[in-house]
Parts: C-alpha cells; sequence; structure tokens
C-alpha cells in the first residue's frame, strides 16, 4: 500500500515516513498542499495522511479538491489545531479520521491500520473475492484483510509488514528464508534497512505472535542461514 | 449582531443630528423672522416719521389758511384776487354762501382762467354742496363722540352721507398699519381704509388755536380731497361766523414742493443700526405714480415693497413705501452660521462617540479573534517541534529494543517529558483560549476505565521510575457521557502531586467504581499526606496564570482549583476524603443523562 505524507515540516515528515515504511507502507512525500494535489493525481495513493497548516493550499483545501474530484481515498487529517471545530471541519470535508498533535507513534500507527482494514476490505468486496485469505500458522489464524491474527479469543494487531512476512513464510512452509530474500520480498527493492533492523523487526513480531517468544514456534531462526517457519505436522 | 449594532450606532448619530439640523433650520428661519419684523418694524416707524411731518405741514398750512379766510371779503373780489396772488401756497379762494350760492369766484362777473379752471375742477363740490354735508357732519360728529374730533374728513362725492356718517363714527382711533394698506383706485378720492381713518385734530394744533378760533358747535374746518384730471387736489374749508363757508384750494406744485422740502433729506438717519440696511423710500400717489423718492436706485412700482404706509389723510391716497436693496435674507446669516457650527460639531461629538462605542464593543470580538489567531499559531508553532521530540523519541525508543536499560530508561525521560509539556502547552492554550480560564466540555460517551488506563500508563514509566508500585483496579466498564480529555487531565494532576509529593510511600492504588448513578475514580497515596488545616486550601485557586506556569506544585499548569472545577462542571465533585495515611482523593463524576452536563 502506498500513503501519502503531506507535511510541510521536514522533521515530522521525514519521522513519518520512516515511521509508515516500518510498517510496511510506500511512502511518497508532499512539502505543500499544491505537491500533495499533483501527487494524489500522479501516483494514486490509497491513503493520505494530510497536515492542515500548509503553506499555499492548506489541508482542507487538499482535501476538499480530492474530494471534489470524486476521489474516495482515505484522507488521515494530522495536526496542531486540535479543537473540536477543526476536527468537526475536517470530517466534515470528507476526511476519514483526525489526529492531533503531538501523536504518539502507536496512535498513529493504530489509526492508519484502522483505515487500512477498511481499505482491504473495501477491496475484497469490490474485487467480489479476497484478495489475501486467512491463513492458519501453527495455532495462529491470521487474517490479512483485518491485518489481525487470532489465537483463539486473543487478537493480535499486525502491520502490514508483519502480514507480509507471516505470509511469506506460510507460502514457503519448511523453507529458510535467507535475509536478503526476506528483504527482498517484503520490504522491497526500494527499502532495504539493515539486517539487524530485520532481526529486530522478526523479534518484535515474534513477541507478539508467539506464545512464547523465548521458544518461536512459527517463525523459528536458522542460524547462519535465516529464518523458517514449519507448519505442524498432521 | 455586527449589522445590528451598526444600525443602532448610525440611528444614534443620525437622528439627533437630523433634530438637531430641523431645530437649527427653524431656528434660523425665527431668527431671519425676527430681524425682518424688527426691519420692518423700524421702516414702519421711519415711514410714520414721514407721514408725521407731512400732518405738522398740513396742520400749519391750516393754520395759516385759517387766518387768511377768517371772514374775506366776499363783495370785493379784487381783494381776494389780490389775496390769491399774494399767497403762493394757495391756487384759489372761495367763498360759499349758505344758500348754496358760489360768492366767490363771481360767477356773474367775469372769470379768469384760473377762476374758470378751478370751478371746472371743483363743480362737483359746489353743486352737490358737498361742503355743507360735510359741515353736518361735523355737527354729528361732535355730539355722539362728545370730543373734538374735527379736522377733516375724506368724503366719495356719491356717497350717502349717512353711510359716512355711521362709518366715521364707528371707527375711531386707528390708525394705519405699516403694511397691507391697498391703495384707492385713481377714480375715487377714497378708500374704505381711508373712510376708516380716524378724523383728529392734532393736539399741538387745538392747543396753539386763538380762543376764537376754537372749535364750536357751530364751526366748523377741514379739508377736502379729489381727483382732479392730472391726481389729487387739495382744499381747505372753514365756517365762518357770516354762516359762509369760505376756503381755498391749496397749490399743488407749492404743497408738494412744501411737502419736499418738509422730509427728511436722506432715507435712514444718520443714527441707523446696524440692523439698517440699504433701501429706497419713495412716495408714490394713487395712480401708482412716484412723486419722490430717496435713494439712488430707480424704483420698480411693481416689485413688493418692504414696508408701506398710507399717509394720513387728507393725503391717504398717497403711500410712502420702502424697498429695501441686497438680499432678501437679512439677518439670520449669524444664526445660520452658528447653527451650522453647533450642527458640525455636534455631528463630530456623536461620530467620535459612536466610532468609539462600536470599536469597544467589538473590542472583545477583535481581542477574541486576535486571540485566537495567535493561540492557533502559536499551539501549530509550539506543537510541531513536539510532535518531532515525541515522535523520535518513540522510533529510537523501536530501534533501541536491545539497548541497554539505561539507555532505554533515558528515552522514555524523553518521552514522558515531552507527554507533560504537550499537556502543558495543551492547558497554557486552553486558558489563553477561553479568557480568565473559564473551562468548557466537550462531552462524548466513553468508558472511564479507559481514560484511567491511558494516564496511568503515561505515567507509570517516571512512577516506575520513582520505585513505585502502581495497583490499578478498574470496575468502571459501563459508559457514560464526560469529557475524556479534561478527566485525563484532572487525574494527570493528580498523579503528578503523587509523583512530587507521595514518592516516598512508594504505592499508588487507583480503583474506579460505579455506583448507582455516579462513577468514582479513587486515588491513594502513602506520602505524608495534606495536613487537616490544609484539607480545604489545597482547593484554593492560585492567583495567576503565571504561578500555575512555573515549575512547583501547579506542574502540569492547573490547581487542585481548576481540576475540581471541572469535576463540578459535570456535575460530580472531587474531594479529599479522609485517610489515615497518604492522600485520598476521589473523583465522582455523575452518569447522568446528556441534560444535566454543562457544555
Amino acid at each position: 500500500m502506498k500513503i501519502l505524507v503531506a507535511e510541510d515540516d521536514e522533521l515530522t515528515r521525514k519521522g513519518l515516513r520512516e515511521l509508515l515504511e516500518t510498517e510496511g507502507y510506500t511512502v511518497v512525500e508532499a512539502a505543500d498542499g499544491t505537491q500533495a494535489l499533483a501527487l494524489v493525481a500522479g501516483e494514486s495513493p490509497d491513503l493520505i495522511c494530510l497536515d492542515i497548516m500548509m503553506p499555499g493550499l492548506d489541508g482542507y483545501e487538499v482535501c476538499r479538491q480530492v474530494r471534489a474530484r470524486g476521489n474516495v481515498v482515505p484522507i488521515l487529517f494530522i495536526s496542531a489545531k486540535g479543537e473540536e471545530i477543526d476536527k468537526v471541519v475536517g470530517l466534515e470535508l470528507g476526511a476519514d479520521d483526525f489526529i492531533t498533535k503531538p501523536f504518539g507513534v502507536r496512535e498513529v500507527v493504530a489509526r492508519i491500520r484502522a483505515v487500512t482494514r477498511r481499505c482491504l476490505a473495501a477491496r475484497s468486496s469490490a474485487n467480489g473475492a479476497s484478495t489475501a485469505k486467512p491463513f492458519a500458522m501453527d495455532d495462529l489464524q491470521v487474517v490479512p484483510d483485518e491485518l489481525r491474527a487470532y489465537r483463539g479469543e486473543q487478537t493480535v494487531d499486525l502491520s502490514l509488514r508483519d502480514i507480509k512476512l507471516l505470509q511469506l513464510f506460510h507460502d514457503n512452509p519448511g523453507r529458510v528464508l535467507d535475509r536478503n530474500l526476506i528483504l527482498n520480498e517484503c520490504w522491497g527493492v526500494d527499502y532495504l534497512p539493515s539486517s539487524r533492523a530485520l532481526d529486530q523487526h522478526i523479534s518484535q513480531l515474534r513477541k507478539r505472535i508467539e506464545q512464547d517468544a523465548r521458544s518461536p514456534r512459527i517463525i523459528t531462526t536458522v542460524h547462519g542461514a535465516g529464518y523458517r517457519y514449519d507448519p505442524p505436522r498432521g | 449582531m455586527r449589522r445590528q449594532l451598526i444600525v443602532v450606532l448610525v440611528l444614534i448619530v443620525v437622528l439627533p443630528m437630523g433634530l438637531l439640523g430641523w431645530l437649527g433650520f427653524r431656528m434660523a428661519g425665527n431668527e431671519r423672522e425676527l430681524v425682518r419684523r424688527r426691519v420692518s418694524e423700524l421702516q414702519a416707524a421711519r415711514l410714520r416719521d414721514i407721514d408725521e411731518r407731512i400732518q405738522r405741514l398740513l396742520d400749519q398750512r391750516a393754520r395759516t389758511l385759517l387766518e387768511l379766510t377768517e371772514e374775506l371779503p366776499v363783495f370785493d373780489p379784487g381783494h381776494l384776487r389780490r389775496l390769491v396772488r399774494r399767497t403762493p401756497e394757495v391756487e384759489q379762494l372761495f367763498v360759499h354762501g349758505e344758500d348754496g350760492r358760489l360768492l366767490f369766484p363771481p360767477l356773474a362777473s367775469g372769470l379768469s382762467e384760473s377762476e374758470r379752471q378751478f370751478l371746472m375742477r371743483a363743480r362737483t363740490i359746489f353743486t352737490e354742496r358737498l361742503l355743507w354735508h360735510m359741515e353736518e357732519r361735523e355737527q354729528s360728529f361732535l355730539t355722539q363722540s362728545g370730543e373734538v374730533v374735527q379736522g377733516f374728513l375724506q368724503h366719495a362725492p356719491n356717497e350717502p352721507v349717512q353711510e359716512d356718517t355711521q362709518q366715521l363714527v364707528g371707527r375711531q382711533g386707528q390708525q394705519a398699519e405699516p403694511q397691507g394698506q391697498t391703495v384707492a383706485g385713481p377714480e375715487q378720492a377714497t378708500s374704505p381704509q381711508m373712510r376708516e381713518q380716524r378724523a383728529r385734530v392734532p393736539q399741538s394744533l387745538s392747543q396753539s388755536l386763538p380762543e376764537s378760533l376754537h372749535l364750536q358747535p357751530t364751526s366748523g374746518y377741514g379739508w377736502y380731497a379729489w381727483y382732479w384730471e392730472s391726481g389729487l387736489h387739495l382744499l381747505f374749508w372753514r365756517h365762518d361766523r357770516r354762516g359762509f363757508i369760505s376756503g381755498a384750494e391749496l397749490s399743488r406744485m407749492r404743497l408738494l414742493a412744501d411737502i419736499i422740502n418738509e422730509l427728511p433729506v436722506a432715507a435712514l438717519s444718520p443714527a441707523s443700526g446696524p440692523q439698517d440696511t440699504a433701501g429706497t423710500i419713495a412716495l408714490f400717489d394713487s395712480r401708482n405714480r412716484v412723486i419722490y423718492q430717496w435713494g439712488d436706485d430707480p424704483v420698480d412700482a411693481a416689485a413688493a415693497p418692504a414696508v408701506q404706509l398710507a399717509l394720513s389723510a387728507p393725503l391717504g391716497a398717497w403711500q410712502l413705501r420702502y424697498y429695501q436693496d441686497g438680499p432678501a435674507e437679512i439677518g439670520g446669516s449669524a444664526a445660520m452660521l452658528t447653527g451650522i457650527a453647533a450642527f458640525l460639531a455636534m455631528a463630530g461629538v456623536l461620530i467620535g462617540l459612536s466610532v468609539y462605542l462600536y470599536r469597544e464593543s467589538t473590542r472583545e470580538w477583535r481581542e477574541a479573534h486576535q486571540r485566537v489567531r495567535f493561540v492557533n499559531q502559536v499551539s501549530h508553532e509550539l506543537r510541531t517541534p513536539l510532535t518531532n521530540i515525541r515522535l523520535y523519541a518513540e522510533l529510537l525508543e523501536q530501534r533501541l529494543i536491545d539497548a541497554d536499560e539505561r539507555s532505554r530508561s533515558h528515552l522514555q525521560v524523553i518521552v514522558s517529558e515531552s507527554h507533560r509539556l504537550s499537556r502543558l502547552i495543551g492547558n497554557v492554550l486552553a486558558f489563553a483560549r477561553h479568557r480568565r480560564g473559564q473551562l468548557r466540555l466537550h462531552c462524548t460517551s466513553g468508558v472511564v476505565d479507559d481514560t484511567v488506563s491511558a494516564v496511568v500508563e503515561q505515567f507509570r514509566p517516571s512512577l516506575e521510575g520513582k520505585e513505585m508500585v502502581i495497583t490499578l483496579t478498574l470496575a468502571a466498564p459501563q459508559p457514560f457521557r464526560y469529557d475524556a480529555d479534561a478527566v485525563e487531565q484532572v487525574l494527570a494532576n493528580l498523579l503528578n502531586n503523587v509523583e512530587k509529593y507521595a514518592a516516598a510511600g512508594g504505592r499508588v492504588s487507583i480503583t474506579t467504581t460505579q455506583e448507582g448513578d455516579s462513577c468514582v475514580v479513587r486515588m491513594a497515596d502513602r506520602g505524608p499526606g495534606v495536613p487537616p488545616d490544609k484539607r480545604q486550601a489545597v482547593f484554593e485557586p492560585f492567583v495567576r496564570l503565571d504561578d500555575r506556569l512555573t515549575e512547583g506544585v501547579a506542574g502540569t499548569g492547573m490547581g487542585l482549583s481548576i481540576a475540581r472545577e471541572i469535576a463540578h462542571l459535570h456535575g460530580g465533585d472531587l474531594r479529599l476524603a479522609p485517610s489515615q495515611q497518604g492522600a485520598v482523593f476521589e473523583l465522582v463524576l455523575p452518569m447522568a443523562d446528556e441534560d444535566k452536563v454543562e457544555q
């Protein structure tokens, strides 16, 4: 999924980019409203993170023009203007959600995941069939469209990248996947973190999906080679 | 609202100004009228003065003629003719016998040309015995009025005697008005106004006459005026002891010359006042021809005079008229200027007052607008770097999963402090937005347990960093309407106090319960607690915003007073519960209907 981040403050924009790419999204940046509108037309993002107070066209105007063109892409306002009236105006203009600065990383991630779920569900219903069917890994039931996994009554929220990783391992049962392959498949050629970052990501993922992260059963480490998913026998 | 205000202010200016303008206009008009009347009165007085001069002349002439015609020797026509020639004021003498015969000029003997012309002019007088009729009227005049009223009578040649008598008896004491008198037509010797004129003897004349000439019931004298061709002719008559009526026709030219001689040289006396304006006085005859005028400019007889006065009898057919030079509007200019000055001054005052009132009334709006704009700008400027601090701190936190505990702890400090700074900025901006710290709630349906959890999680790192144990017992799952942000700030304030004052106690327990219609959040620590004499004082408001911003007790920028105010706005309370150890704060929120919560 591609996310357009429209934010005039460079530091905030770069920080959001890093956060969203960690989540598994492809990010395009816009520094003002005019550039944002051009990128909406040129890049067709799946989601827009839109600051309000930008030079030239402000976020409200960008949202209005996007909606005026009939584009229903999800829009998430991220702004220092946090009064109720500001939120009401934004939502009335057609935005899907509103985050007030300063925001927590977890809050942004949670809201973007929520919007992503709605996006994926809409795609599934539009296509008539699920683009990614739920699958099971050990006792974990992974539902890609919901960006969630279930173990009994326990629910685990997953990022897009998490889904990609699990999907990759699920599609390659019993096979050792080296780091380069995993990076290529799940991070793409445009964004290659260090292998350490990969290890950290898998470590974090294990904490959420494994019953015991110190003795993982779904994603196991093959020292010196990579990682592997061993489906349960029988 | 602004439009209404502008309309009201415009009315405040326009209505009084309209009234003032109208009053000023009226005042100027009244002033002009007043001045005009004064000038008219002044001019009328001058005309009356001229009239009196002419009357004195005629009185003098009457005295002269009384002496001259005392027992004229009617049977010596030569003597009488010589008398005529010697007396330039006299055009012709006459004697009229009581049998109606004209004794002089003698009809039987030859008449001179002037005598013939005289007879032609005065034929009707003698044939109709008009003088005899007048003499009879003189008798009745005296009898009925009982005073000396002889002098002259004006008489229309063909009018009944009785009528004239009645009119003359009935109207006494009236003098000619300065204006409004119309002149009789050229065919009439008299006008109704002239008939109304009171016959009088000037007091000066009756006192100066010799005793023998004083009026007696059987004697009389007077003037007779009539028209003949070229104009007015004047005849003096008297009744002598022999029963004759004798008299003289005055020379018109001589009379006119004498009248002109008696008139003032200039139309205006040297002592004219400041209200005098330049003008022309003219003497008109009954044919509306100028007999004489003062002033340089030729008089337009058709023009309306400013003042006019008919001369006293026997010249009542003549009129004095005053024509004013210069603009018709006199005297009101000063009042007009004063009025305009007052109008402009008042307009200036009212406009200034209206502008001041408008600015004052909109000042609150403008200040609020500026405040909101400032707050928005400051909000954006403060929150942007704060956003970056928090964002990058949390990103770093994710990267440093495997970092040592100390590094992670430092990062947590950065994150928690950024949270605290965020709350502080939020409170400052909220205070700036709502003047005097008036708080407003934005209530939405929510679960208190979620709010409590969120605040506890924010403070967990710093509290655990001070080796405090947090005991959380959440039992308020039922959603109800409350302002989550405001309640979060209350709880943050309480936890901040716990962190500052009760960390040594090592424990803080937070419980939520829902009992009946109330939801209670209870926070108990094991710190030193609040001294009994300060149990109410802790809720007292801080003095100024500045105090609230300083580090110290008011770390979050809100005192317990505002925390309690938030509770009260919800319809609940924030109280300090009795405890044996530490401080126990209870936040009570009613789980009421929407209507009961202030918004």
